[in-house]
C-alpha cells in the first residue's frame, strides 16, 4: 500500500524551492522594487511554489514491499525506484531543526551503485516510526542469509569531550573558506556598484579614502575575527555531541546540534583508515580519524570521507583504531623517507609555483610587489613540509600499507588493506626516469569516487617495492 | 622492467592520424590570430606563434610515436593485468584481476578502420585502457579477463 510523506515534507519542499531560486528571487526584487506590479508578482511567485510543493508532496509515494523499498516520484519525469532490501549498504538519518519538535526526519538509502553521485533514495520527511520499520524490514531479511546478530556484547562508544571540541573547532582551517567566501562576496558587492544609488557609493569612497592604513588594517583585523568566530560556531554546531558507537561489525556516528545527523554502516564496508593533521593541530599534538566508504554516505564531508573522531590525542590513535574498525594490532609506523633528488624536486616546485605570483608583483606592482618576495620562504616551507611527510611502510604479516603525504600544510596517513586497494600506478617523466624516481598512485574506492594517495618523488626502488608488495600472489 | 606484449603496429597509424585530426583544433587558435590581426590590429606575431604552434605540435608528436609505440605495452596474467603507457610522461599501471568489475570493448572510426580494438578495463574506482589491439586478441583479452576475475571471485 503506497504512502505519503509527513505533511510537513509541503513545507520542507517549499524551503527548498525557495533556496535553489534565491538569486532570480532577488533579481526580480531588485528590478521590480519601486514597480507598481510588485505585490502581484510576489503573490503569483508563492502561488507557483506552493503549487509545486503540493504537487510534488501530492506525486510522491513510498512502499515497502516484500522485498524493496519502492519509490515513486517526480512531476515532469516520474521515477520508479526500487531498491531490495539486501542491497542497502547505509541508512542515513538527517534531522533539520525544523523536524526536531515533530520527531520527524529525512531518511537517505544508500546502496553501493556507482553512477550516481547521490543518495538511491530519499525520504525527505517521515516520522521515527518508518525508520524503524525500514530497520525491520532490512533485519529480518538479513539475517535469513546471515546468522543472527545478538546484541550479547556491549556497544562500544565514544563520546566527544566538551573541552576536545573546544579545541578542535579552535585549530579548524575552515577560516581560510570562509576568507574566500568573504572575497568572492567583495567582488560581487563591488559589480553592484553599477545598480547602487550614487549617494550610497560616493559616501563610501570618501570614507575609504579617508581611512588611513591603520584603518583598513583594524577592518582586515576585524573580518579576521568575525571569520574566525563564525568558523568556530559552525564546527561546534556541527559536531555537537558527536557520538560513535560499535555494536559488533555495525559503526553508528551521530552528530549535530541544530540538525542531528546519524549514519550507520558495517565494518566490513570500510576501505581505509585516514589519520589527518593540519599543520595547526600538529603543533597540538591533535589529530583526525575518518574512514573511506564504499557507500555515499559521507557525501557532505569534507573529502567525501566519514568522520570517525573528530579529535584525538595523536598518542591515541592506534588504540582506537583498532577499537572501531577492522584494522588490528595497528602500531606507530615508521616511514620511509625521501631520497634527496626527491626532496629538492618537491621544493623546486613549490618554488617555481610561487614564482607565478611573485614575478608579476615584482614587474607591475611595485613597490608593494616586494612584500610578495615574502612567499619565497613560505613556499620553501611548505616544499620541505610536503617532502619530509611523504612516505610509506609496508606490513608485511598484515598484509596492511601506510601511505602517507604532506600537501598544503596538511598531512595525511592512509592505512590501507591489499584487498582494498583497487589499483595501483607508477609515473615517472622522462626526466626523473633518468634520476630513477617515480610518483606512485593508489587508488581506493571512496564514495562513489575514487580516492587518488599520491606518494610523489620516491626513488624508482620504493615505488617498486611497493609494487611487487601488490603483487605478491597469496 | 617486466617483458610486456607491444600493441599492434597498426596502432601507430592511427596516432598518426589522430595527431594530424588533433591538430585541426590549432586552426582555431590561428584564424582567432588572423582575425584579431585584422579587426583589431593585434600585432603580427600572434599569426606567426600559432602558426608555429600548428606545425610544431603534430610535428612532435608525431616524432614521438616510435619512442611511444617502443613504450606501450600490456601483461595479463592470472593475477594482474599490468599496463603501460608514455614515452615523456610514462605510467605504469597494475590492476589486480580481482577488482576488475567489467571489461568494455570500444572502436572508433579509426580503430574499425585499422580493423583494432580498444579494451577499456573497469574497477569499483579507476578505468584503464588498452589502446588497441588486433579483433580476436581483444575478444581473447576479454575472455581471459573474465574469466580470470570470476575465478578469482568465485575463491574469494
Amino acid at each position: 500500500m503506497p504512502k505519503h510523506l509527513h505533511p510537513l515534507a509541503i513545507l520542507a519542499k517549499l524551503i527548498d524551492l525557495v533556496r535553489q531560486f534565491i538569486l532570480p528571487w532577488i533579481f526580480v526584487l531588485w528590478t521590480q522594487l519601486h514597480s507598481p506590479r510588485l505585490p502581484l508578482l510576489l503573490i503569483l511567485g508563492a502561488l507557483l511554489l506552493i503549487g509545486i510543493a503540493l504537487l510534488d508532496y501530492a506525486l510522491f509515494t513510498y512502499e515497502f514491499a516484500d522485498r524493496a523499498v519502492i519509490i515513486n516520484h517526480g512531476i515532469i519525469k516520474r521515477q520508479h525506484e526500487h531498491i531490495p532490501y539486501d542491497r542497502i549498504q547505509t541508512i542515513q538519518q538527517n534531522q533539520a531543526w525544523y523536524m526536531r519538535p515533530f520527531d520527524l526526519m529525512q531518511l537517505q538509502i544508500e546502496t553501493s551503485g556507482h553512477d550516481k553521485d547521490r543518495p538511491e533514495a530519499v525520504l525527505p520527511v517521515v516520522t521515527a516510526s518508518v525508520y524503524a520499520a525500514l530497520l525491520k524490514r532490512r533485519n529480518t531479511l538479513q539475517n535469513d542469509a546471515t546468522p543472527a546478530i545478538t546484541p550479547s556484547q556491549p556497544a562500544t562508544t565514544y563520546h566527544i569531550k566538551s573541552s576536545d571540541l573546544n579545541t578542535y573547532a579552535l585549530t579548524s582551517q575552515g577560516i581560510i573558506p570562509l576568507l574566500a567566501v568573504i572575497g568572492w562576496l567583495q567582488s560581487r558587492l563591488q559589480q553592484l556598484d553599477n545598480f547602487l544609488p550614487a549617494r550610497f557609493t560616493n559616501g563610501l569612497n570618501q570614507l575609504m579614502q579617508r581611512s588611513t592604513v591603520a584603518g583598513v588594517l583594524s577592518l582586515i583585523i576585524f573580518v579576521l575575527l568575525i571569520s574566525l568566530i563564525i568558523s568556530y560556531f559552525r564546527e561546534i554546531m556541527r559536531f555537537y555531541h558527536f557520538t560513535l558507537s560499535r555494536q559488533e561489525m555495525q559503526l553508528t556516528t551521530s552528530r549535530g546540534l541544530l540538525s542531528r545527523n546519524v549514519v550507520s554502516t558495517s565494518i566490513t564496508k570500510i576501505q581505509a583508515v585516514a589519520v589527518s593533521q593540519t599543520l595547526i593541530r600538529q603543533l597540538f599534538h591533535l589529530t583526525t580519524l575518518q574512514v573511506l566508504l564504499a557507500s555515499n554516505a559521507a557525501s557532505d564531508e569534507a573529502q567525501h570521507n566519514l568522520v570517525l573522531i573528530p579529535v584525538l590525542k595523536q598518542n591515541k590513535v592506534w588504540s582506537e583504531i583498532s577499537r572501531f574498525t577492522n584494522l588490528n594490532a595497528i602500531k606507530q609506523p615508521n616511514l620511509s623517507t625521501i631520497s634527496r633528488a626527491g626532496y629538492w624536486r618537491f621544493v623546486r616546485n613549490s618554488l617555481l609555483l610561487s614564482l607565478l605570483v611573485v614575478g608579476p608583483c615584482l614587474m607591475w606592482l611595485r613597490p608593494w610587489g616586494y612584500l610578495s618576495l615574502l612567499l619565497f620562504p613560505l613556499a620553501y616551507g611548505l616544499g620541505d613540509y610536503a617532502a619530509r611527510n611523504t612516505g610509506f611502510e609496508i606490513l608485511q604479516s598484515d598484509n596492511t600499507i601506510f601511505l602517507q603525504y604532506g600537501k598544503q600544510a596538511q598531512r595525511r596517513l592512509f592505512i590501507v588493506r591489499r584487498q582494498k586497494i583497487q589499483a595501483i600506478s607508477q609515473r615517472q617523466t622522462i626526466w626523473m626516469a633518468k634520476r630513477q624516481l617515480s610518483h606512485l598512485n593508489v587508488f581506493i574506492r571512496s564514495g562513489n569516487h575514487v580516492e587518488v594517495v599520491q606518494l610523489r618523488y620516491l626513488t624508482r626502488q620504493q615505488s617498486q617495492q611497493v609494487a611487487q608488495w601488490f603483487e605478491v600472489v597469496k | 622492467m617486466p617483458k610486456l606484449q607491444q600493441l599492434p603496429p597498426q596502432i601507430k597509424t592511427t596516432w598518426r592520424v589522430s595527431a594530424l585530426l588533433n591538430a585541426l583544433w590549432l586552426l582555431l587558435p590561428l584564424a582567432g590570430a588572423i582575425l584579431a590581426n585584422l579587426f583589431w590590429h593585434w600585432h603580427f606575431i600572434f599569426i606567426i606563434i600559432t602558426a608555429i604552434l600548428l606545425i610544431a605540435i603534430p610535428a612532435v608528436q608525431l616524432a614521438l610515436i616510435p619512442y611511444r609505440y617502443h613504450f606501450t605495452g600490456y601483461e595479463i596474467t592470472p593475477e594482474f593485468v599490468i599496463l603501460q603507457t608514455g614515452f615523456i610522461f610514462r605510467k605504469q599501471d597494475t590492476i589486480p584481476t580481482a577488482r576488475i568489475q567489467n571489461v568494455t570493448l570500444e572502436q572508433g572510426p579509426l580503430l574499425r578502420w585499422q580493423h583494432l580494438q580498444a579494451v577499456r578495463i573497469v574497477t569499483a574506482a579507476t578505468t584503464h585502457t588498452i589502446e588497441g589491439v588486433v579483433l580476436d586478441v581483444a575478444d581473447n583479452l576479454r575472455e581471459t579477463i573474465v574469466h580470470f576475475a570470476s575465478e578469482v571471485q568465485a575463491d574469494a
